[in-house]
């Protein structure tokens, strides 16, 4: 009798649930989107608290991770429009990656990485941690950023050819068959 | 990680599933945040949620 309930206890309590398991993957879009910890944080708590107070407009048995970051991404770009000085671009910060990148002897550091990442528009940005990060399919990133697929693919291809650009330097010729990954 | 070699050649953007360190230090940075302990402020919100269901779950029972 509790089927189709808006509201119901045990409705809630998989909504709970389910947001529970979400976290980390909420913490991490996040991060990536916004770069420093504090501010990722509090991005995915105020997403959590709106996904709970609006969780009667959840369908369930639809995509849930969708759902929520969804609403994590509409609630960055309206801190960012609301607070500029939330936005990440530091052109110093740009500047140190592409001077110290040929020093790094064709390895790629995670920090540079990271680095780099918030050096991407954010359109580019959101595309390579919704795909290369969390590993979502093209639909899914066309589903939650609302725009067509063809864009969300060539957004990507972009974004990972100005990733590899600001890690390596602008070459054509970067030695990919010799690139490590450094853990630390 | 280990280093991990990829062929090079003309397909090599086409060819997608091949080794790519970029997607690779993705993951990595994903992989590292998401094994993050959950920090207190986190499991709060949680609290308030469980605290919401008890007294829905109340609600419910009374009036049935």
């Amino acid at each position: 009798m509790s089927e189709g309930l808006p509201s119901s206890a045990e409705a809630d309590q998989i909504f709970r649930d389910e947001l529970l398991a979400l976290i980390p993957s909420l913490r991490s879009f996040a991060r990536g989107l916004c770069g420093g910890r504090e501010m990722a944080d509090d991005l995915a708590q105020d997403a959590m608290m709106r996904g709970w107070a609006a969780r009667n407009s959840f369908t369930p048995g639809t995509n849930f991770r969708a759902w929520m970051f969804m609403i994590l991404r509409n609630q960055f770009y309206t801190t960012i429009r609301k607070n500029s000085r939330m936005t990440s671009w530091d052109p110093e910060v740009a500047e140190r990656v592409l001077v110290e990148a040929p020093a790094q002897q064709h390895a790629i550091h995670l920090a540079d990485v990271s680095k780099a990442l918030q050096k991407l528009p954010a359109e580019q940005r959101e595309v390579l941690l919704l795909i290369g990060a969390n590993g979502l399919s093209y639909e899914e990133a066309a589903e939650i950023i609302g725009c067509a697929m063809g864009t969300v693919k060539s957004r990507l291809a972009r974004g990972r050819k100005a990733l590899a650009e600001l890690i390596d330097g602008p070459a054509d010729e970067v030695a990919q068959d010799r690139i490590s990954i450094a853990a630390e | 990680m280990a280093e991990k070699n990829r062929p090079k050649g003309p397909n090599m953007q086409a060819a997608e599933p091949a080794f790519d360190p970029v997607a690779a230090a993705l993951k990595q940075l994903h992989q590292a945040v998401e094994n993050e302990p959950l920090p207190e402020d986190f499991l709060r919100i949680l609290d308030d949620i469980d605290a919401k269901i008890k007294a829905s779950k109340t609600t419910t029972n009374s009036v049935q």
